[in-house]
């Protein structure tokens, strides 16, 4: 007791303290990528031994990422003008697909919350096209939207929405009836209700819902553009496979894998934000 | 705290899990098609889209394979490409491809040989079995009509792609301004009809007056320039058309004979309740559709031209020569 409070009193013997932990906090990080560095490794010895066209090394694929995808000049931050055409072109269809299905989600997920009547009238509507694997509706949506990137847009939105909106719906539903109770002896408005108490208390499972759509929104992304397309990430490696370049192939996997990660590190940083009054001293902080 | 020593339970987890890893890796790279490939065994595994007219059903119902020595089991696959790649992991024996695609892999670094052809492109119009597809009222009436729009194919970089490429700017237009897209099939006549695509290219049946719809041609006609194309065969690696050639002559043989009774209209009927059955339309109807030519033999002068169209296209650097991509036993026309 008497050690840590001398601590937090002088600058000198917290230091050593806050560099021990951030050692121990590298050495984590470099302990918990020894498995990606071994499957790396056993990647290249497979690619090298088996000289198969399909599985190239892993250093020829991380070059050929090199040259297909970076090498721009410092004006375009080194990314190559193909990155910018294909990449722009995927990720504005994903913002725009998962954006809509965002508002959509969470919009019909309170309503579903709150009121049973309508969850009831809806809930099994909103079931069902959940399990609908929606790539088998790519024909159909091309027919309704063809061949432009409202399609793409439409099958991302349709792809994410449902998992929103049943967290969505499970989290308000879920909100403990005292704190509704107390908003409104305290005669809150009803906008004032839902903005404070509600959302707030429902955004753990809203924010759980968000990470998976996030990724069923990606995947779907790529999966559109395979068909019907004349641009995007998912076109490009349809133009590599029935071209045989399996290292096009690959370095386009890894680009998707590199944005897959940007993307959950963000939201890891907004969900981390938005939750700090969670982490800080649980619901009580509501 | 809790994460700084892992007890001996997760060690042996993650022990077992890099071993196993390691294993499966090792055994993948063990288990390559090199050791699969056996040599003259009398059997063949072929694939076949599951076209109605595929020369391979009648040559098994007929028993053509066994009467050459060859055991063949047909084996169905999604497009060209995707037999290409089986082929190189020893599932099959036998890929059916188009030589675009073939040759663009050769390219790419797979060891390949054309083993024999099953159907040639016509070069006369009047006989054409495919179509450049656009819609009536829409104003385009020849290939340079359609610079900077969109066309269908069904399968983007594919032969249907090349071929219309290729009639494009043999018939005035820049294809460079185009933008293909694939669509099924079924789907693309109807794509042009509602307008989501300018043009594209069908077989001829799918010129379909009610839609609305014109043909402006069939782009292998004019890209063959007064001579027929190869435009579709079976394909070995090197290494089984070097190690298997009685089976692989014999399978050609098989098919030649089969081609013999196809193309004379005493079997008209019979062949077509064979397709009938095979894919499951009507036989009367399969008799008014315009087909390719049935050929087993392989035209060396037709693959090389094949070839300069890609390298035109700038899709090939050097064409494989037809000493390189046709074994010497196989019979050439």
């Amino acid at each position: 007791m008497t050690s840590r409070t001398t601590s937090r009193i002088t600058g000198a013997t917290m230091r050593p303290n806050r560099a021990a932990i951030a050692l121990r906090r590298t050495a984590s990080g470099v302990g918990n990528l020894w498995l990606l560095a071994l499957v790396l490794v056993l990647w290249e010895i497979y690619g090298r031994v088996s000289g198969s066209l399909f599985v190239p090394p892993i250093s020829r694929i991380l070059q050929n990422f090199g040259d297909v995808w970076l090498g721009g000049p410092a004006s375009h931050l080194f990314l190559s003008d193909l990155f910018w055409s294909e990449v722009t072109t995927s990720l504005s269809r994903f913002a725009r697909g998962w954006g809509l299905a965002v508002v959509v989600g969470i919009g019909c997920g309170v309503v579903l919350g709150r009121s049973r009547v309508i969850a009831q009238m809806y809930g099994p509507v909103v079931r069902f096209f959940a399990a609908i694997p929606n790539t088998v509706l790519l024909p159909i949506a091309v027919q309704i939207f063809g061949v432009a990137s409202n399609m793409n847009v439409f099958l991302i939105f349709l792809g994410s929405v449902w998992v929103v909106m049943i967290n969505t719906a499970d989290g308000v539903a879920g909100v403990d009836p005292m704190w509704l109770r107390s908003a409104r002896s305290l005669r809150v408005p009803r906008w004032v209700l839902y903005l404070r108490v509600i959302v707030p208390a429902a955004a753990p499972q809203i924010l759980a819902g968000l990470r998976v759509s996030l990724g069923i929104g990606l995947i779907l992304m790529v999966i559109s553009e395979l068909y019907a397309t004349t641009e995007g990430l998912g076109f490009q490696i349809v133009v590599a496979q029935s071209s045989f370049r399996y290292l096009d192939m690959w370095s386009a996997f890894v680009l998707i894998g590199l944005i897959g990660i940007v993307l959950n590190l963000a939201f890891g940083r907004i969900e981390t934000r938005l939750l700090r009054w969670q982490r800080r001293s649980g619901l009580d902080a509501l | 705290m809790r994460a700084r020593h892992a007890s001996p339970l997760r060690r042996r987890l993650a022990v077992a899990g890099v071993l196993g890893l390691g294993l499966s890796t090792t055994l993948a790279a063990c288990g390559s098609s090199d050791d699969d490939a056996g040599a003259d065994g009398g059997s063949l595994r072929v694939t076949t889209l599951g076209l109605c007219n595929e020369v391979v059903y009648w040559a098994q119902e007929k028993g053509l394979f066994a009467d050459h020595g060859v055991d063949v089991e047909l084996v169905k696959s999604t497009g060209g490409a995707a037999a290409l790649t089986a082929l190189q992991s020893g599932d099959i024996d036998l890929a059916f491809a188009n030589p675009f695609s073939t040759m663009i892999a050769i390219d790419q670094g797979l060891d390949l040989k054309w083993i024999a052809t099953a159907y040639e492109t016509t070069s006369v119009e009047a006989d054409a079995a495919n179509a450049m597809v656009v819609a009536k009222d829409a104003g385009i009436t020849g290939a340079a009509d359609l610079n900077g729009k969109t066309i269908g194919v069904n399968e983007v970089g594919g032969i249907n792609q090349i071929a219309s490429s290729q009639w494009m700017k043999l018939e005035g237009g820049d294809p460079s301004t185009v933008k293909f897209v694939a669509l099924p099939f079924n789907e693309l006549a109807s794509a042009v009809a509602s307008g989501k695509v300018a043009a594209a290219q069908v077989p001829a049946q799918n010129v379909d007056p009610e839609l609305g719809l014109v043909s402006l041609g069939d782009p292998y006609v004019v890209a063959g320039e007064g001579s027929n194309l190869v435009f579709a065969g079976y394909v070995a690696t090197g290494k089984e058309a070097k190690e298997r050639e009685k089976d692989l002559k014999a399978f050609q043989d098989a098919l030649i004979e089969t081609n013999e009774a196809f193309n004379d209209p005493a079997n008209d009927d019979e062949r077509f309740k064979l397709a009938s059955a095979q894919c499951k339309q009507d036989a009367a109807v399969l008799k008014t559709l315009p087909e390719n030519i049935y050929e087993a033999r392989v035209d060396t002068g037709a693959l090389e031209r094949m070839g300069e169209i890609l390298v035109g296209q700038d899709r090939l650097d050097d064409p494989p020569s037809p000493e390189d991509f046709v074994p010497s036993y196989v019979t050439t026309k």
